[in-house]
């Protein structure tokens, strides 16, 4: 059976679609198929191809030596930055409150002083 | 991990992997050695991973480096719904899409414009061709040569079974687009594989 090459080309993206059971061929094309050893031969090959590809999932390349070394550094130097930002927070927080501490006893020396003179006044 | 109450519930849904499982649960409690060891024993699974989406070993290193910086600040939001593997694969897609993104940026070139590869062997018929190894080798140059966008998708379903919704969602594109992306990929791959008289006399055009 001679192969129509617009219909062919036409169907190329359905067969690619079908390989690896992600599309389901519509009748129209499911019957060109049927009449097209061209198209019959490139679902084979879409066919094999999945299967191939589905392989490959059992494979591991070896990492480059150091690889894994060069993660836990670079996870040390995460750490670090997160501690160094948490001991900036506290220290921020500890001159606010050394601050404020102080501006309160300040005012309560001022107060009483204040207070003092008032009642000598009187 | 900086920080530190657990607050999150972790479910172990990797019951072919509860040692991973126990794991997983001791670094979100923020045991950074339980961390370590995940990555000592998923190290070679992402790289392949990173490997086949990059298509570049050095790429591929920058890109588990990442994964594991990302996974790591990220792995409290981690709740066992999919296996800790799969996560981590998904994390490895969208740093891959991020790194490839940023070095295309500073070359200037659209990857969807890349040609297909020539196939310059002399001997193409696949029936004089034998042997898995063989044809797996093929592949896995073919898919070096796609292009990345291309690439990233074919991978993610065809070799990682990943659900067409998820790869959309790494790679940050519309189920319709990631579909499109991935017939193409087959095609690419089937024409450079398995090339008809007619495709071969295109590509020598």
């Amino acid at each position: 059976m001679r192969s129509d090459p617009t219909s062919c080309e036409r169907v190329a993206d359905e067969l690619a679609a079908a390989a690896g059971g992600t599309g389901v061929l519509a009748p129209s094309v499911r019957r060109h198929v049927d009449r097209c050893l061209r198209c019959q031969a490139v679902a084979a090959q879409h066919r094999k191809l999945a299967r191939a590809l589905h392989d490959l999932a059992g494979d591991e390349l070896p990492a480059p030596p150091g690889l894994e070394d060069d993660v836990l550094l670079a996870l040390d130097e995460l750490d670090r930055a997160g501690v160094l930002d948490h001991l900036r927070h506290h220290r921020a927080a500890y001159l606010g409150g050394l601050a404020a501490g102080v501006a309160s006893v300040a005012g309560a020396i001022v107060l009483a002083r204040s207070r003092r003179a008032v009642g000598r006044v009187a | 991990m900086p920080g530190a109450a657990p607050d999150v519930t972790f479910r172990v849904m990797e019951r072919s992997e509860p040692e991973m499982a126990v794991l997983v649960a001791s670094a979100q409690a923020g045991d950074r050695g339980a961390f370590d060891e995940l990555v000592r024993r998923t190290t070679p699974g992402t790289f392949t991973l990173a490997r086949r989406l990059c298509g570049d070993p050095d790429d591929a290193a920058d890109v588990v480096q990442d994964t594991y910086l990302r996974a790591y600040r990220s792995l409290r939001r981690f709740r066992g719904d999919a296996a800790f593997t799969t996560w981590l694969h998904r994390i490895t897609a969208n740093c891959a899409t991020d790194h490839l993104e940023r070095r295309n940026r500073h070359r200037h070139e659209d990857l969807d414009d890349h040609p297909a590869p020539v196939d310059e062997r002399p001997e193409t018929d696949p029936v004089a061709r034998t042997g898995n190894d063989e044809l797996r080798s093929e592949l896995v140059a073919a898919l070096d040569h796609l292009p990345a966008k291309l690439r990233a998708v074919v991978v993610l379903r065809d070799v990682y079974d990943l659900p067409h919704g998820a790869i959309a969602a790494e790679l940050g594109i519309s189920e319709t687009a990631a579909k499109v992306r991935l017939h193409r990929a087959r095609r690419r791959l089937r024409e450079v594989l398995y090339p008809l008289p007619g495709e071969a006399q295109e590509e020598a055009v």
